[in-house]
C-alpha cells in the first residue's frame, strides 16, 4: 500500500510534466552503465561459520548493499550492478532525469536511484528538485560507476553508510575566476528505506527486516577545479532512525543525530594520479552529545603508463580508536576503449583483533 | 647512387612527416554568431569536462561537442584537454551517472560539427584546422 502511494506520487509529477512539456517539442537521450565484478578472499587465519552461515575469513564487499565476500567463494553477485538513465529535455531550461539501476549484491530488484527535474534559468545556478544520489562523500554519488574511477572498489569502510539517495532539492551555483572553476550547492531532503540491506550483515534468522529514516538531512557542498586539481568539502547533518525487532530482544527503536564532514584532495594528469580523501562522522545523542567518533581516510597515487594505470592505496578507518582497520589495495585499470575497462585488486585488511585478510578481485565496466 | 636513394627516401619521410603535424592541427570552433573571438587551452578544458556551462565573457550557454572519429578525438583529448579519451570518459560517467550534467552532443565527423554549429548558437566544439570555412569562426587552434 505504502509502495503504491509513493507511485502515485511520481506519476502526478511525469503527469504534470507531460501537461506543462508537449512531447513533440522534447528532445530525449539515453545512458547506461554496468560493472561485472568476481571476487573473493584468498586468506585470513583460521576459518569458521558467521552467525548468518557465511563461510569466514570474510570481508564487506559492500556495506550499503549488505554483500560479503567469502572465504575462497569466487562470486560475482555481490558487486556486479548496472543502470540506465533517461533524460528528457523539455525546454532550454528544464530537463527531467531518470535513473534505475540493479545491483546483485541486495538481490537485484530494480531500484528508482534518481528521478528529478531540473530547471537551469542561467548556465550559472540550477535548482533540482525529486529524487537524487546523496554527495555525502567524494564517490557517493556515483560510487557504483565504476568506469568513472580507478579502483574495483573503494575502500569500503570508508563507504560504509546506508542510504544512498534522498528525496527533496537542491541549490546549485557556478562561477570561474580566472583559471579556478567553484562549485557550490545546498541540499536538504528526506528518505526512507523500510527493509535496509546494510542491516543484513548483522541479520540473525529471526530478525524481521530493518527500517532506516534519515529525515531532517541538511548538507552543503563545494568543489574547486584548476588545472589538473581539485578540490571538494561537503558537510551533512541529518537525524537517522533505525527501527525493526530482533529475534533474541524484541523491538527496537534507535534515534540519533549524524554529522559527517568530507575533504577530497585529487590531482589527476595524463600521467601520475593521487586521490585523497578525509572523512570525519559523529553520531550524536539528542542534546548534540557525541557518542561515537568515526575517523576515515585514504590516499593513492599511481602512474596512468598508456592504457594501464597501476595504482597502490593505503585506508585507515576508526571508531573511537578502539577499533581501527587498516587496509592497503594494489589495483591495476586497462582502458580497453573508451568505454570499457578492465581492473584487478588485490586487497589486504588488517582490523583490531583479528587476522590479516587478503581479497582478490577483478572487474569489467563499462559505460555508453 | 646508395646516398641518393636514402636521401630521397629522407625527403619523403620529411614530407609525410610535414603532412603529417598538418593534418594534426585542432581548430576549436565556435558559429560566427556567437559572441566569442577567442577562448584559451583552459577555458576549452572547462568547458570540455563539465567544469562549467558557460562561454566566456558571458557569452551564454555552453553546449560541447565530441566527434566519434576516434582518431581526432584522441588527438583533442591529449592536445588540448590533457587527458586521454578514457579518462574524459570517466569524467563525464560521474557527471552524467551522477545527475550533474547532460552528455555532450556526439556527432560523426566534422562537417556534421559544421552541421551542428549552424543551428545551435552557443555549440562549441573542434574540427581538423584543414575543414575550416566561412561556416564556423575558430577561436582556438592547436598544433
Amino acid at each position: 500500500m505504502k509502495k503504491k502511494r509513493k507511485w502515485g506520487r511520481w506519476g502526478v509529477c511525469v503527469a504534470a510534466a507531460g501537461v506543462a512539456f508537449p512531447a513533440a517539442a522534447v528532445e530525449f537521450d539515453w545512458n547506461a552503465y554496468a560493472s561485472i565484478v568476481a571476487a573473493g578472499i584468498v586468506s585470513g587465519g583460521e576459518r569458521y561459520s558467521d552467525g548468518a552461515g557465511r563461510e569466514c575469513p570474510c570481508q564487506v564487499a559492500s556495506y550499503t548493499r549488505g554483500s560479503v565476500l567469502q572465504y575462497k567463494k569466487w562470486a560475482v553477485d555481490k558487486e556486479s550492478r548496472a543502470g540506465i538513465q533517461g533524460r528528457a529535455y523539455l525546454s532550454n531550461e528544464f530537463t527531467a532525469t531518470g535513473q534505475v539501476t540493479t545491483h546483485s549484491g541486495d538481490g537485484g530488484d530494480p531500484k528508482l536511484d534518481i528521478l528529478q527535474l531540473r530547471w537551469s534559468p542561467v548556465p550559472s545556478f540550477s535548482v533540482t528538485a525529486g529524487r537524487q544520489r546523496l554527495p555525502m562523500f567524494a564517490y557517493s554519488n556515483y560510487i557504483e560507476v565504476g568506469l568513472a574511477y580507478p579502483w574495483v572498489r573503494l575502500p569500503q569502510d570508508l563507504y560504509g553508510w546506508g542510504i544512498e539517495n534522498y528525496d527533496g532539492g537542491e541549490l546549485l551555483g557556478r562561477a570561474s575566476i580566472g583559471d579556478v572553476d567553484l562549485q557550490g550547492a545546498i541540499y536538504n531532503g528526506r528518505y526512507v528505506d523500510s527493509d535496509a540491506a546494510l542491516a543484513e550483515l548483522g541479520r540473525v534468522p529471526g530478525d524481521t527486516a530493518q527500517r532506516i529514516e534519515w529525515s531532517s538531512i541538511r548538507g552543503i557542498w563545494g568543489s574547486a577545479q584548476w588545472g589538473d586539481v581539485e578540490v571538494r568539502v561537503n558537510a551533512q547533518r541529518h537525524r537517522e532512525r533505525l527501527s525493526g525487532v530482533f529475534a533474541a530482544d524484541g523491538p527496537y527503536d534507535y534515534p540519533r543525530d549524524i554529522s559527517s564532514r568530507d575533504l577530497a584532495i585529487n590531482y589527476v594528469s595524463s600521467t601520475w594520479i593521487m586521490r585523497s580523501e578525509f572523512l570525519r562522522y559523529n553520531l550524536m545523542n539528542e542534546a548534540g552529545g557525541v557518542l561515537i567518533k568515526l575517523r576515515g581516510r585514504f590516499v593513492a597515487g599511481g602512474y596512468q603508463w598508456g592504457k594501464w594505470l597501476p595504482m597502490f592505496t593505503v585506508s585507515r578507518y576508526s571508531v573511537d580508536e578502539d577499533y581501527v582497520v587498516r587496509g592497503q589495495a594494489f589495483s591495476l585499470r586497462y582502458d580497453l576503449s573508451k568505454k570499457v575497462a578492465l581492473k584487478s585488486q588485490f586487497d589486504v585488511i588488517r582490523a583490531t583483533g583479528e587476522p590479516i585478510v587478503r581479497s582478490l578481485s577483478f572487474a569489467i565496466d563499462t559505460s555508453f | 647512387m646508395q646516398l641518393g636513394k636514402y636521401l630521397s627516401a629522407a625527403a619523403v619521410l620529411w614530407a609525410c612527416w610535414g603532412e603529417a603535424q598538418a593534418q594534426s592541427q585542432i581548430a576549436v570552433v565556435v558559429s560566427p554568431s556567437t559572441n566569442v573571438s577567442s577562448i584559451t587551452r583552459e577555458q576549452v578544458t572547462s568547458i570540455f569536462l563539465g567544469r562549467t556551462q558557460n562561454l566566456p565573457g558571458g557569452a551564454g550557454r555552453a553546449l560541447p561537442v565530441d566527434q566519434t572519429n576516434e582518431a581526432l578525438r584522441e588527438q583533442f583529448s591529449n592536445k588540448v584537454v590533457g587527458k586521454t579519451s578514457a579518462q574524459m570518459k570517466a569524467v563525464w560517467s560521474r557527471l552524467i551517472f551522477s545527475g550533474a550534467a547532460a552528455p555532450p552532443k556526439e556527432v560523426s565527423d566534422s562537417a556534421a560539427v559544421k552541421a551542428y554549429l549552424a543551428s545551435h548558437p552557443g555549440a562549441i566544439g573542434y574540427i581538423e584546422a584543414a575543414a575550416v570555412d566561412a561556416s564556423v569562426k575558430v577561436v582556438l587552434t592547436v598544433d
